[in-house]
């Protein structure tokens, strides 16, 4: 049996430094309320260096630190990191608890005890990653693993349980208030020096309370933990400090949040399908939006550039003050790919290349065109690009005749020169001239029962000083509708 | 250490010697079926690297060029993004089913037009980015910094992507090809078969660096 304990000192101000990297380097401390009576309740090493100690009011603080940053405690933040924290916990083993503030429990067994070490310090980088400090302790009981977590600089395992306890302070075994003076008088100020007399003698002195304290100084209770359930939701909310009016803190944020989402989901062996983003602003709005992936992912670098690409074209009207973000967990996709199927190499790229073009174009400029059923010229929709190429069509016995048309939007109006009913000569602000050749008139309309009918007359048309062109008579006169080309 | 270069060749050499697979990569070629094409491209339109076809006159074949390299690419089942920069593109003049792998951008401006080509530049699925800058007047693409050009050049050039150029005059200083259209087709042309005026499109070679490429290799 093994268990690690993972230990994050000063757990409430490391959660409000991690959402705001300004903080980085800067005397800060926390204050456990917002009320003129609060006091500080945790310090940056570099306040504490400056003189701020735990207890102080605001104004004692500012008057020993004058650059000291004051924070309040925010429970969304500590939320926040006790979720990563059990994430990243999570990646270890599935067993983990949910000990205390700044402390999680994890039951290592059924591990290969060899892989525990390095495997605990690669959890430790990823907390570093996300901007939160720990040390973890290995040992063979969850209350063992404790101290040594307490103890360690960034990691120790315990091996020799009596060596490791001996030294150790008794303040660490938490002796009740009572019993503590009593035990300042006999002298007993380590764990070894408690434990060097019998727990009976203990017993006989101190009761059941010393006892329990005798216990505690030896390592000895062996509890059962409590494991946290696998989440089955899988979003992350933070109510912002301070009103957010730029996008790169706005995006600081969100990559925690695709970190800590993306190892979730891992942990539970699915992916995402899609995603929720919800910014409340500070006119008490929200904007919303939703996201589907163009295939399932857990990948936090996709994920986080969908939300990317999403935010660089977004203008709110006022300050965002919270964020939240959803992910849609589904089943992995392991569909195998087709020998020759020409399938989207890259599809979270192509979705990224399509929203891009979208926010500079408006999407409906941007799609693969198809036909209408109508004979109207220019008649067409965009639709969305398709995932798979099919298959092409068998080509037609005969190959298609003439030239393709390059259409005019809108057709340049013309003047156009009749001779016995035909174009003679056409001038337009493209092109104008002699008519050499012409062909026509092409009668058409259509949508004769409709309020918006059409009724035209076209003529191709080749001009003296070059160039094929299509000219279109309407009830409004002629027009160059496009080049042949 | 080999002392300076005495000639252009000679740095060529110690380039393709230094750096194989920036020259490597000009072998490959996406095929058009278009003789002309094929023939100055070495195979068809070279991967990673720009292609510019220059429309010297009315009429001149180039949308003909961009209907075929369609239908090429569409048997193919290739993906193909056109850059339509005064939104010409005539969907009625093609087969409904030989634009299912198209992906048509219709720009107004030349800014968009540039930024739209820039970011299709940078995607890895598609084999033929088409950028029409046909309908611009001269002083307006003359605007459009040379590095502008570097910088598609250099997106495309890790990518088997090709990258094709449509314009009324020269302006592409990273184009490695250049071809003129030079003819003007007539209105019997339109009776033709759309082969047969592929086969004869009237182009020469402007320019062509991947021939002294391959000479230096």
């Amino acid at each position: 049996m093994s268990y690690a304990v993972l230990h994050l000192a000063d757990f409430a101000l490391q959660s409000v430094l991690r959402t705001d990297p300004a903080l980085a380097g800067n005397p800060v401390a926390l204050l456990s309320d917002t009320t003129k009576k609060a006091v500080v309740i945790e310090m940056t090493t570099t306040a504490r260096r400056a003189g701020v100690e735990a207890g102080f009011s605001a104004t004692q603080s500012l008057a020993r630190c004058g650059r000291l940053e004051l924070r309040t405690r925010s429970l969304s933040a500590e939320q926040e990191a006790e979720a990563v924290v059990l994430a990243i916990a999570g990646s270890l083993a599935p067993r983990v608890e949910r000990t205390g503030p700044g402390f999680c429990t994890i039951d290592l067994c059924g591990r290969a005890p060899a892989t525990n070490l390095p495997h605990g310090r690669e959890a430790l980088d990823r907390l570093q990653q996300q901007g939160l400090t720990a040390s973890l302790g290995l040992a063979r009981t969850p209350l063992l693993a404790l101290y040594a977590a307490r103890r360690a600089v960034l990691t120790q395992e315990i091996v020799d349980e009596k060596a490791f306890l001996a030294p150790l302070p008794l303040a660490l075994a938490e002796p009740p208030a009572e019993l503590a003076p009593i035990l300042a008088r006999w002298g007993l100020r380590t764990c070894g020096a408690l434990t060097a007399i019998s727990k009976n003698e203990i017993g006989r002195r101190l009761g059941p309370e010393g006892v329990a304290l005798w216990e505690r100084a030896a390592g000895e209770p062996d509890r059962p933990i409590t494991p946290v359930p696998p989440p089955v939701h899988f979003n992350a909310a933070m109510d912002l400090e301070h009103e957010v009016e730029t996008l790169e803190p706005l995006l600081f944020i969100l990559r925690r949040f695709v970190d800590r989402l993306a190892l979730e989901l891992a942990n539970a062996g699915v992916v995402a399908a899609g995603l929720t983003l919800t910014l409340g602003l500070a006119d008490e709005t929200a904007h919303e939006h939703a996201f589907r992936l163009p295939e399932p992912t857990a990948n936090p670098e996709i994920i986080f550039r969908a939300l990317h690409t999403h935010l660089e074209t977004l203008r709110t009207s006022t300050a965002v003050r919270g964020v939240t973000l959803g992910a849609t967990p589904t089943r992995p996709l392991t569909r195998q790919h087709g020998l020759f199927e020409t399938g989207l190499r890259d599809p979270h790229g192509f979705t990224e290349t399509l929203a891009r073009l979208g926010a500079l174009l408006g999407g409906n400029r941007v799609g693969t065109p198809a036909s209408e059923p109508t004979h109207r010229p220019d008649a067409f929709v965009l639709g969305a690009p398709r995932s798979i190429v099919e298959p092409a069509p068998e080509p037609a016995p005969l190959p298609a005749l003439g030239l393709p048309l390059r259409r005019f939007r809108p057709a340049f109006e013309a003047r156009v020169e009749t001779t016995e009913n035909t174009p003679a000569h056409v001038r337009c602000r493209l092109a104008q001239g002699r008519v050499l050749h012409a062909r026509g008139p092409w009668k058409l309309s259509g949508e004769w029962w409709k309020p918006e009918k059409w009724m035209r007359e076209e003529w191709d048309v080749e001009l003296a000083g070059g160039g094929l062109y299509r000219l279109a008579r309407t009830a409004a006169g002629w027009a160059v509708e496009g080049m042949y080309d | 250490m080999p002392g300076p270069p005495q000639s252009i060749d000679v740095l060529r050499r110690l380039l393709s010697e230094r750096f194989p697979p920036a020259l490597a990569r000009s072998a490959a070629a996406l095929r058009t079926e278009t003789p002309a094409l094929d023939e100055a491209g070495g195979g068809g339109l070279p991967l990673g690297a720009i292609t510019e076809v220059v429309s010297l006159r009315p009429s001149s074949g180039g949308q003909l060029l961009i209907l075929k390299l369609l239908t090429v690419t569409r048997r193919q089942r290739r993906r193909v993004a056109l850059v339509d920069g005064i939104d010409a593109f005539d969907p009625r003049s093609h087969e409904p089913a030989g634009l299912e792998h198209l992906l048509w951008v219709r720009c107004h401006t030349l800014d968009e037009t540039m930024q739209a080509a820039d970011i299709l530049a940078h995607d890895a699925n598609l084999a033929l980015v088409m950028l029409d800058l046909r309908g611009f007047t001269g002083p307006e693409l003359r605007r459009v910094p040379a590095s502008t050009w570097y910088r598609l050049q250099r997106a495309i050039e890790r990518s088997d992507t090709a990258l094709l150029v449509l314009t009324t005059q020269p302006l592409v200083s990273s184009a490695v090809l250049r071809l003129n259209l030079h003819g003007a087709f007539a209105l019997a042309d339109l009776d033709a078969l759309q082969p047969d005026l592929i086969r004869a499109l009237p182009a020469e070679v402007q320019r062509n660096r991947l021939l002294l490429e391959r000479r230096s290799a």
